[in-house]
This record gives C-alpha cells, structure tokens and sequence, in this order.
C-alpha cells in the first residue's frame, strides 16, 4: 500500500493512532521535549556536582555557537546577494524563453476575521504584479465561524476586484466539521477542492498546469513573484516533487512596527535566508507554493493540526517516499510584522505567534513516525533527516538559554571548592568575550535588514532610521523571549499531551500620524 | 545566480568541525590557566591567579611593588591571571591609612584569594555626649543640675559595665570568651586567640588554606594579651581587640602577615560594637568610631 493511502497519513497527534502506534507516536512526542529539558537540567545538576565538567560542556558548547552563527552568517551573506540578484532579474524576460502560457496561479488567502484594508493591500499587491491576472484564480477563503461580518468585506472584494483576475472565487469553510481543527489548514483544503471542482473542473484546466500559492491574508507578493515561481516550476527537475519556498518579509508595516516586533520579524526571515541556502534543511514555511496535483494526490492540507504549512511538505515527503523536496526561490512576499494597538499586547500576540511556529515541533513525531513505517525511504536518508530535524527543534528551545543564562551557572551553583579554580575565573569572561565577537556579527544583519527596508514614510524621522540599525543590540535579550521560550512551551505542551490549537495572528494596522 | 554551492558548504562546515575540535581542547586548556611560554623552548606552564578584594574605592593594588590597578565605585576586587606559581607580595594602600600587605603564594589552575583591609591612620572619633541642654538643645559632657542625661550615653554605657552587674541581652553578650559566626568558633585561651572552623568542609574560607591543604587552626596572637575581642562590624574574617595598649584590628587570616592595624592606642581603652557600629570607652568618656 502506498504510504499517503495508510491511515496514519494524516496523523494528527497520539490520540489519532491506536494500540502500540499509539504508545509508539506518543513517545516520539515526548521526545523533543525530554531532550530539550534534559539537556538544561543536565546543566543545572552538572553545575551542582561536576561543575568542572559542566565548564568544559560551557566552554565547547560557546564555541560551537560561535562557530555556528558565523556558519550561518556566511549562508545569510550568500543568500543576500542572490535575493538581490533575484529582485533585479528581469523574471518575465526570462520566461520569454519557456512556454509558460497554459500555467495558472492559484492564490489562496484564507481570511478570518481581517480588516478590509488588509485584504486590500494583500489584493492589490497581487494586481501590481507583472504576471498575466487572467493566469491568476484568486481564492478568498472565509470561515463560516467568522460571521456576517468577514462575508460582507468578501463581497465588497470580490464586486471590486473579481473582473481583474482570470478566475476569482470566495468559498466558506463551514464550522465544526468532525475531525478537523480550526485553522488555516482545514480552511485552505477546503478552498483548494472547492477550487478544484468550481474552477479547473468546470474550465477543463489540466491539474498538472497550476501552482497553488498559499498564502497568508497579509502575503503581499513582490512584483516578479509569479513569473520567478513559474520560471522556477518550469526548470524544475521533477516540479511535481518541489514546492517553492520564498523568503518571508515582514515590510507591509515594518515602519508602524515597534522595536521588538521588528527585531523578530527580521530574525524570522535571517533564520528563512539562511535556510534557503541549505534546502536540505527546508521545509515549507508560511506563505508557500506547490503544484496542484500534487496537493491533490495526497488530499492538500492536513486538517487537524495546527502546522500545516510545513506538514504540508511532510506529507509530500513521506508520500514521495523522500524523494520530494523545497526548492528555495530566494525571491521575497512581504507581510504584516506583529503589530497589536498597545505594546503590552504586541508582546504577548509575537509570543503567541512564535509558540505557534515552534509548535512546528509537532511535525518532528510525524516525520520519525513516518519514517519507521516507510521502508521505502532509503536508511541514510531517514537517519540525516532525522538528525537535521531533532538538532533543529533542540537547538532552537535550548541554545540561546544555555548561552545567555547557564553560561554562569558552575560558577553559581558549583560551590567553593570550584570557585577558587582558576577555570571558575575565567569562564564568565570567556563566555562574554565568545558573546560580545558574536554580536558584532549583528551589525552585518543590521545593514542586511536595513537594505530591504521599504522606503521611510514621511512622517518617521530620521531617529526612527537609527532605531532600524540600533535595534539589533536587543537580540540577546529576544532570542529568549520569543525564540527559546516559546519553542520551549510548545515542545513542554507536545510532551504532556496538553496540545496547542491554531492561534490566528491578529492584523492590525497603525494608522500614519 | 545559484545557491551556495554543496561543495563550498561542505568546505565551509569541515574547517568549521576541524576549527571546533581543536578550539574546544585549546580553549578548556586556556581557561584552566595553561599558558604557551617562550624560554629558549616552547613549552606549556601552568598558571594560577590571585584574587584580592577591597571594601573602598579609591585603593591602589599593588603586586610585586607593581601598580595593578585603582579600586572605583564599581570595581573594588581584582583578578589577576596568568601568574606562574610562586610567591607574590601584595600590598593595598591609601593615602590617610595603614597600607595592608600580605605574601600570598600562587599555584597552579588555583586562584589565590584574600580579602583586605584598611584603617584611618587617625580614625574619626565623636563623643557621644553624656548630657543635653534642653534649653538650649546642645549637648555636653559636663553635668549641671538643669542638664538631661543623654539616653543613648546611657544605653551605651550599660554594654561598658562589667559582666556581673549588666542584663546582657540573650546573644548579644560582647565579652564572653568564646564566639561563634558562620562556622567560625573563636576562643580566648590565655591571651590568644585560637579559632578554628566547625562549618563544613566544602565552605571552609579560603584563609584556612594553602592549595588543597587546609588547617584546623589559626592562633592569632599579639604582643600584649588580648583581653577581650569581637568581630568587626560587617566582616567575618575580621576581629576587634582590645588589648592593654590600646584597641586593634587583625584579620583571622595568618598568611604571612597578619596585619593588625590600630585604632587607638594606649592604655585603659575598651570597646563595643552596637547596631553594626564600634564604640571605645575611656576616662569615662564613650566616643563612636569611624575608621
């Protein structure tokens, strides 16, 4: 039997499995959570009762994070030049050269409760586009839950809008369907098949000729994103077992943005560059976009979890038996930073955002899961995968703890006898030096952020200039908060079964001054 | 334009793992303090360092006759790595007060503690007034009829009484012969002091020991008996005494020196800590001292 037609396919958590499936998906669940806290823990005991070993682990462990920021740093180096070189080709020029005429764009922007102005901005951005509208079906795709409300703004959009595009759709998920879960999976499924029959069936457009675009309500595509997603697709290898990943701004009101919720969207989309440069370790990521019949081979979106943006690829892989993978488009689509009417809110709406995000975790049980009962995909595959993944989620929860509060913790916890060690001495020096040659690494990512910026509104001064390069200083203090923090709420909340629903990122718009 | 090419990454991430496994060893060896040294050979030592600590700004550190640095407001310790081990004389001085010296021996990996102090050459001395005028709201030592008698003269005075004659507050008793803090357990046996620890082993203070080897006992003795002591308000490694010729200060720590400096000498001085404050009494007379 093929994998995607297995009934632990679509697993959505433990609960969804029985008998040693059951036991067996579950200990996977438990496991990024255990390591992570067993590794701080570790460190914790260590610095009670063998503080000179828990030094040395210290000490590598600066070193390796050292090591591995300039790695990285060098890949978000790469990848800034080519994203640049990407924004100035001439995309559609160089489609002139392929047949591209019979590809049809499929957008879907699932909608909740948005303003109108937002779904405007997202709308006309995709108008301002260089690719043929009459190639484009756009897809509004609204919650029934959400009310008259969001119906009405859909009408308004579509009376505005819907004879500028070749195909224009608004479908309604229909509330508590059994076994789904509230989120944007369940609601973009159902727009893709309600697309499906409404629009390829009825026009007779062959599947294997349209890309699905899914995308956010705020995704604002840059101006060549189609024609460089359908150049991409038609140069492909093998295009039915790509999807095309780009890199996620955060520009649509990045001037509006205070300062933390600007130095998390920047983080956000360094951590996209970087991994674009090593697509091995990519899996798709918010606003994405895929083949069609390849989404409909496995019935598109998983609809009862809350990650659908990377399962999605998951399933695609383990559907492919591995053999499917990201393809990084290095070209952006730009969107809301995390914007709340005060500041206090903004902070817990980009914690609550970045828990959802590492409640990515959850695709870890799936992936090894997957990969005990595939036997199709081959052992070295599954073991690199598996390492790249488990490093992933580990290092993401623990790494900036361990480097900017337990870098300290034999010399607090490891009594007297190890404070009159030279090596107790010098060991919060050598971690703060490590740290302080690191951060001056975040002056490149200043200047990186900065050449993206979209042009200053006139009514932010210069000052507000300064604070886009000055910000940076605060990344100790935010990969913490809303990197290793969340990431490891959400592997804790995986770990004890208390799972996490969909959280719909509020959109709020601060109006100009 | 293309990706990073798997070949430049693959570069990129040996020399990173190689950088790695040889940073890791180099950098533990460092932080232990083992040095690379130039003497016709290339060859490792091993290091260890001193750490010398101060309760004032303003202090100059000196090692080896050397200037190391001037204490500040934020900055009163120094550390001092990469010594090779031996003897090193350290010396804490400042202009108005006695200098503190101290040979402390550096060995290897191990960081060499100690904790100074300094005292006025002149300390501050205010009376603390027997009597007010409440007429005229002055105080004064001499008595007259219409006088008040100063109630913390009083108070005060009664710590001064004998043992005998006095209601000593329970643990507050300043002339008993024996004292504990924190684990240190003080005896006056014929003149001197003898303390020793009865903490734990692992909390031992660093002025027990030598490297790994720590003693039981420190004598503190001086040249004339010690008549009664107590400990210096807000530090536990120091201790007031009142001997014949006047009312010192030593530190517990008897590595070469033990510094014991003045406060007044003379005879027929005794002395009192109240509230974290020292008070000396003579000729009837009690004065509050600031050193």
């Amino acid at each position: 039997m093929e994998y995607k037609n297995t009934e632990y396919f679509k697993v959505g958590r433990a609960l969804d499995l029985r008998g040693w499936d059951r036991v067996i998906y579950r200990m996977l669940e438990i496991l990024p959570g255990f390591l992570s806290w067993g590794t701080i823990i570790l460190v914790v005991v260590l610095s009670i009762y063998q503080p000179i070993v828990a030094a040395y682990f210290i000490i590598a462990f600066d070193l390796y994070w050292f090591l591995k920021t300039v790695y990285l740093s060098l890949h978000l180096r790469h990848n800034w030049k080519r994203l640049k070189y990407n924004l100035a080709a001439d995309w559609s020029a160089m489609l002139g050269n392929l047949k591209y005429e019979h590809i049809l764009h499929l957008v879907l922007l699932p909608t909740h409760k948005e303003g109108i102005e937002v779904i405007q901005q997202t709308v006309n951005g995709i108008l301002e586009t260089n690719y043929d509208k009459k190639k484009i079906a756009l897809v509004l795709a609204l919650e029934e839950k959400a009310g008259s409300e969001a119906l009405e703004i859909a009408k308004t959009i579509q009376s505005e809008y819907a004879d500028r595009f070749g195909y224009f759709l608004t479908t309604v998920h229909p509330g508590d369907v059994p076994g789904e879960s509230a989120g944007k999976g369940s609601n973009i499924s159902y727009a893709a098949e309600e697309a499906r029959k409404l629009i390829l069936d009825e026009h007779q457009i062959p599947y294997g000729d349209v890309i699905v675009s899914a995308f956010d309500i705020d995704t604002v595509p840059y101006k060549q994103y189609f024609s460089c997603v359908t150049w991409h697709f038609l140069t492909a290898p093998e295009p039915y077992k790509t999807s095309f990943q780009p890199v996620p701004f955060y520009n649509n009101n990045i001037w509006q943005a205070p300062t933390l919720a600007r130095i998390v969207a920047g983080s956000s989309t360094f951590w996209q560059m970087m991994q674009q440069e090593r697509p091995e370790k990519l899996a798709t990521f918010s606003s994405h976009s895929v083949s069609f019949s390849a989404l409909y081979e496995i019935g598109y979106w998983q609809k009862n979890m809350v990650s659908e943006d990377s399962r999605i690829f998951w399933n695609l892989y383990l559907a492919h038996n591995g053999n499917y993978s990201v393809l990084p488009l290095s070209y952006p689509v730009s969107m809301d930073a995390n914007v709340a009417p005060h500041f206090f809110q903004t902070v817990r709406n980009i914690y609550k955002q970045h828990r959802r995000w590492t409640y990515g975790v959850e695709n870890l049980p799936y992936i090894l899961f997957g990969f005990i009962k595939n036997r199709q995909i081959p052992f070295w595959k599954k073991v690199s995968t598996s390492f790249v993944q488990i490093e992933g989620f580990w290092s993401l929860a623990t790494n900036p703890i361990m480097i900017f509060l337990l870098g300290w913790l034999p010399v607090i916890l490891g009594g007297d006898k190890f404070n009159k060690l030279v090596l107790s001495y010098n060991l919060p020096i050598l971690t703060r030096n490590i740290m302080v040659i690191t951060m001056l690494g975040l002056v490149i990512s200043s200047i990186i952020f900065m050449s993206f910026l979209p042009e200053r509104p006139k009514d932010k001064g210069l000052l507000a200039h300064l604070g886009m390069f000055l910000q940076w200083i605060l990344v100790p203090f935010t990969i913490v908060i809303f990197g290793a923090v969340p990431g490891l709420d959400a592997q804790t909340r995986l770990m004890f079964g208390k799972y996490l629903g969909f959280w719909v990122t509020p959109k709020h718009r601060k109006k100009p001054q | 334009m293309k990706p990073l090419s798997k070949t430049k990454r693959r570069g990129y991430l040996i020399f990173f793992a190689i950088v790695f496994l040889i940073g890791t060893p180099l950098f533990i060896l460092d932080a232990k303090g083992y040095r690379l040294n130039w003497s016709g050979v290339l060859k490792i030592s091993q290091t260890g360092g001193l750490y010398i600590s101060t309760d004032q700004s303003g202090m100059e550190i000196y090692v080896n006759n050397e200037l190391v640095r001037r204490t500040s407001i934020v900055q009163k310790s120094i550390y001092v790595s990469d010594l090779k081990p031996a003897l090193y004389e350290i010396r804490v001085a400042k202009e108005g007060m006695h200098p503190w010296n101290k040979m402390l021996e550096v060995f290897p990996e191990i960081v060499t503690e100690a904790r100074s102090f300094l005292v006025r050459s002149k300390p501050l001395l205010v009376e603390v007034p027997r009597y007010f005028d409440a007429q005229r709201g002055i105080a004064t030592s001499s008595a007259r009829s219409d006088y008040v008698k100063n109630p913390e003269f009083e108070a005060l005075n009664i710590l001064f009484l004998p043992p005998a004659v006095k209601t000593i507050p329970i643990g507050k008793a300043t002339t008993s012969p024996d004292k504990t803090l924190i684990g240190l357990l003080i005896k006056n046996e014929a003149g001197k002091l003898l303390v020793t620890w009865a903490g734990s082993k692992d909390s031992i203070p660093n002025y027990f020991c030598e490297s790994d080897v720590c003693k039981s006992m420190i004598t503190i003795s001086t040249a004339s008996r010690i008549l009664s002591f107590d400990f210096f308000p807000g530090r536990d490694d120091l201790l007031l005494l009142q001997l014949e010729n006047g009312i010192y200060v030593s530190e517990i720590d008897d590595r070469s020196p033990q510094n014991v400096m003045p406060i007044v000498s003379g005879l027929g001085y005794d002395f009192k800590v109240k509230d974290g404050r020292i008070y000396i009494k003579k000729d009837g007379k009690i004065y509050l001292v600031s050193v």
